[in-house]
């Protein structure tokens, strides 16, 4: 199946990086998820964890707790901004 | 006297060397920490970066551009100077208050002067020298900063900003262009430099480009005023271990003219000693006119000569 890349970064670095198919995050409006080539996006996101579905080489799901932040997406690339993440085990 | 000159400058040199030891042992640790604070700046890159490219991205769409972000709005100036905690870092402090010097003598043009947050001891004791009043002031975060530092100063910059009064924001730091090369230097933060492109991408906005900006505002100062602490730290590292460097060689310096005046000091007193003794044998040869004086003489001067 087609994927997507993802970024989840923070000031304290890059915390994941990889190719998945799918992420699935809380935007203001709503839970808003992301397939591979999504249109260009930029949203504000909840404190609320972000999924990351069939990451490459990984278990089925990531999840990573944010304090909320930005999502943008463009050209394939999902990119989630947040002040604090953490990734659940 | 010559031996007493000679105790006094054997005393300076053991100071001078004490004095060059701790210079040396500052220089080892403002190295080490250079590196450290160079990888926090490697480190945060990718979220400003993002940030930037997020509010470049709202730059484009025309609701954003009327926003005063981007249009200007209140007639308030605020100035955020970032500089150091500790001096023995050469010309660090003094120029990046002297950047700060300029810009608010060139805001203070008519009227009201802007409203200044300062960063770092040194910059706090300047401004407090100087009279130029300072809204707020944080200490003790230059040395390593951490994200929290600078969300702090973006949470008290806010409340300035909240009041809708405030049209321009500029941040006075050193920029670290590379191990060789830092720059004082004074940038506006607000209004944000919009750019223009033709084919920019179509971005979906949730919810609204205005409403997306209210939010990005703080958190993109946060990235940007995290990464001027970060480079500043930086900088003021090489600065002082450009500095210790110097001073450790200026102390190697001082010691070798301060011991060669020592061993004149004290070859003068030797040669004082023996003109001395010479002079009285002299004397006593005279007085006695005798025979066997002579020869005594030189067996008694030779051995302290050598």
């Amino acid at each position: 199946m087609a994927t997507t890349r993802v970024d989840v970064v923070t000031p304290s670095g890059l915390l994941y990086s990889g190719q998945a198919e799918m992420v699935v995050c809380r935007a203001t409006s709503g839970d808003i998820a992301f397939l591979a080539n999504h249109m260009p996006y930029v949203g504000t996101l909840e404190a609320h964890p972000v999924r990351v579905v069939h990451p490459d080489g990984g278990p089925d799901e990531l999840s990573f707790d944010v304090d909320g932040g930005f999502v943008e997406v463009n050209a394939n690339h999902v990119v989630v901004l947040a002040s604090t993440a953490g990734r659940q085990p | 006297m010559p031996a007493g000159q000679e105790r006094v400058l054997r005393r300076r040199i053991r100071s001078v060397q004490s004095t060059q030891k701790i210079t040396r042992a500052m220089e080892l640790i403002a190295s080490s920490r250079i590196v450290r604070a160079q990888q926090a700046i490697a480190t945060a890159r990718p979220y400003s970066e993002r940030m930037r490219g997020v509010v470049a991205e709202l730059s484009f769409t025309p609701e954003a551009r009327s926003h005063w972000v981007f249009a200007g709005g209140g007639t308030d100036k605020v100035v955020i100077v970032l500089g150091g905690d500790r001096g023995l870092s050469g010309a660090f402090n003094g120029s990046v208050l002297r950047a700060a010097d300029d810009l608010l003598r060139t805001l203070s043009v008519g009227g009201r002067g802007p409203v200044v947050v300062a960063v770092g001891r040194k910059a706090v004791g300047h401004f407090h020298f100087r009279g130029q009043p300072v809204a707020e002031h944080f200490e003790g975060m230059s040395d390593r900063p951490r994200f929290e530092d600078a969300q702090a100063v973006v949470a008290a910059v806010s409340r300035f900003l909240e009041s809708g009064s405030v049209g321009e924001l500029h941040l006075v730091s050193t920029r670290f262009l590379s191990m060789g090369s830092q720059r004082a230097e004074a940038r506006r933060l607000v209004p944000i430099e919009g750019r223009t492109e033709d084919n920019a991408t179509a971005f979906e906005f949730e919810p609204g480009p205005a409403e997306i900006l209210d939010r990005l505002l703080p958190r993109w100062l946060e990235a940007e005023i995290y990464t001027a602490m970060l480079e500043s730290a930086a900088s003021f590292h090489v600065a002082q271990q450009r500095a210790m460097k110097a001073a450790t060689d200026n102390a190697d310096k001082l010691i070798k003219t301060l011991r060669r005046a020592m061993n004149r000091a004290r070859q003068d007193a030797i040669t004082t000693e023996i003109m001395e003794i010479v002079g009285g044998a002299e004397a006593l040869r005279q007085d006695d006119a005798g025979q066997e004086a002579s020869s005594r003489q030189e067996i008694y001067v030779y051995p302290e000569a050598s």
